[in-house]
């Protein structure tokens, strides 16, 4: 590939459900935004995202799965390589920029730090290329106004995220005032504590302009402020300490803070019903626990039209898809969840998607069958109890007739 | 919130990130006597060393052209006392 100019690189960042896919989705709708490769990063064991974003014939994709920012095996230097390499053999035509959407659980210092001068050196011949062909232009953050206060005390990555954008898109700001948590006066304060300079637009505003946000320009993380650059600065002496986020086997920080990622999947189509049972008893199960639920579900109703599911704590969304966005027609769900328990949320799905109705009225007799039995034999047993009760208690016989002796 | 040890050990309403973060840095350049123009991070990373928990804050004092001072508590950044980052700072400056 021969470069005059270095390619732009665009981060997308913003905490689990804020929106990213969604903006990412209308962006790519635009003719302006033909040859864009996109990289997209994933939490967890099996993608979604890909069959979520819509992307033309003449864009790009490479998928991720894990943490960019703590999976040694994804970092972003080897998926712009590999981009770099395909365009480069011919396998796929050239782009003009690149889009990355993070996890909502990235953090973004160590992405930006491996593409910007002054961050990670760049080592062998993969860094050098990418440093020589890429350049990042900015880094986007979209916030769900109707969570971002909580999300951001409880979370450190969130926080963070915020922080480095130079561009914040407001998401959600549609929904009722009671869902949006202190209107947005309140609100645009306190990320202004935590980001005094980013470009602050509100997706729903009239003068929203999506191709603004993701303009060239140039990213300078200096003027991001003092936090942003000891940040950048940490990572990279943390670095040569040898001590960065994930040791050489890939456990990420994220499972380490009891963060985790289930994966659930289902060869056969799902009742509506069984699914809406489900996910309450998951968001029951859960409670706060629960911070992510996606997927794409078959339906017994329709199975040529998947259901997306997408759950943010406790907001549920579902909508259907026209038809399967590829060959794989099997249900897959990811459930993200900070120290919910894995078999609990394995064993439900199992017990409530994935029995067939024959197998589940087998089921319900069988535990109706055991019922009555249980009873059964509870009543007998209270009857034997009762029995030994009052013979061990009742009065020694009193000899009722017996004549009172004479004086 | 779930009610944890703040600054000064006694039990308090917990505080969320954004304002745990600044207290650190507050706290550390009170304790190190460090001028405004001294940076100072406050962030929060996996801690690898074996029968440690699972989180550790990390708190750095990164001056131009020198080796950084970073001291290290074993507990998130809003768990953090000041005792605490006292005992760590302490340690890392005498070693």
């Amino acid at each position: 590939m021969k470069i005059d100019q270095p390619i732009l690189v665009t981060i997308l960042t913003g905490f689990l459900g804020s929106g990213k896919s969604t903006l990412l989705n209308e962006l790519l709708a635009r003719e302006a935004f033909a040859d864009t490769a996109v990289i997209i990063n994933e939490f967890g064991d099996i993608s979604i995202d890909h069959d979520l974003v819509r992307v033309n014939k003449r864009e790009l994709m490479v998928t991720t799965t894990g943490c960019l920012c703590c999976t040694a095996a994804s970092d972003i230097r080897s998926s712009l390589f590999e981009l770099y390499d395909a365009v480069e053999s011919k396998a796929v035509p050239p782009f003009k920029r690149v889009i990355v959407e993070t996890t909502g659980l990235a953090d973004p210092a160590p992405i930006i730090n491996q593409i910007t001068p002054g961050g990670l050196p760049a080592v062998g011949y993969r860094d050098h290329v990418v440093a020589r062909c890429f350049r990042l232009s900015g880094v986007v953050c979209a916030i769900d106004v109707t969570m971002i206060e909580t999300t951001m005390e409880r979370h450190f990555e969130c926080m963070k995220q915020v922080a480095f954008a130079d561009s914040v898109v407001l998401t959600k700001t549609d929904l009722g005032a009671e869902a949006a948590a202190p209107g947005l006066s309140g609100l645009l304060p306190k990320i202004r504590q935590i980001n005094a300079s980013a470009a602050i637009v509100d997706r729903h505003g009239n003068d929203f302009d999506l191709a603004a946000v993701f303009a060239p320009r140039r990213y300078v993380p200096s003027e991001q402020g003092a936090d942003v650059e000891g940040w950048l600065a940490l990572e990279v002496a943390l670095a040569q300490q040898g001590q960065t986020h994930n040791d050489a086997t890939g456990a990420s920080r994220h499972a380490a803070a009891g963060i985790q990622s289930l994966a659930l999947l289902e060869s056969q189509p799902v009742s509506p019903r069984n699914l809406a049972t489900f996910i309450e008893l998951l968001k029951a199960v859960g409670g706060p626990q629960l911070l992510r639920l996606k997927g794409l579900v078959g339906m017994e109703d329709d199975p040529e039209r998947p259901l997306v599911v997408h759950g943010v704590q406790h907001a549920i969304q579902q909508y259907r898809l026209p038809a399967w966005p590829s060959d794989d027609r099997r249900t897959r769900m990811v459930v993200i969840a900070h120290g919910l328990d894995e078999a609990v949320v394995k064993n439900l799905f199992t017990a409530i998607t994935g029995i067939s109705a024959r197998a589940k009225a087998q089921l319900v007799l069988t535990v109706a069958g055991l019922s009555v039995l249980g009873f059964a034999l509870v009543a007998g047993l209270l009857l034997l109890l009762h029995e030994r009760a009052t013979a061990q208690f009742e009065p020694p016989p009193v000899i009722q007739n017996a004549t009172r002796p004479q004086r | 919130m779930p009610k944890i040890a703040l600054p000064m050990g006694r039990r308090v309403q917990r505080i969320g990130y954004p304002q745990a973060v600044q207290e650190l840095k507050l706290q550390t350049q009170k304790l190190l006597g460090l001028s405004n123009d001294v940076t100072i991070s406050v962030s929060e990373l996996t801690c690898r060393e074996p029968g440690c928990p699972d989180v550790e804050t990390v708190v750095a004092i990164l001056r131009d052209g020198e080796k950084p001072i970073i001291a290290r508590i074993h507990k998130s950044i809003p768990e953090v006392t000041v005792d605490e980052l006292k005992e760590a700072l302490d340690l890392r400056l005498r070693t």
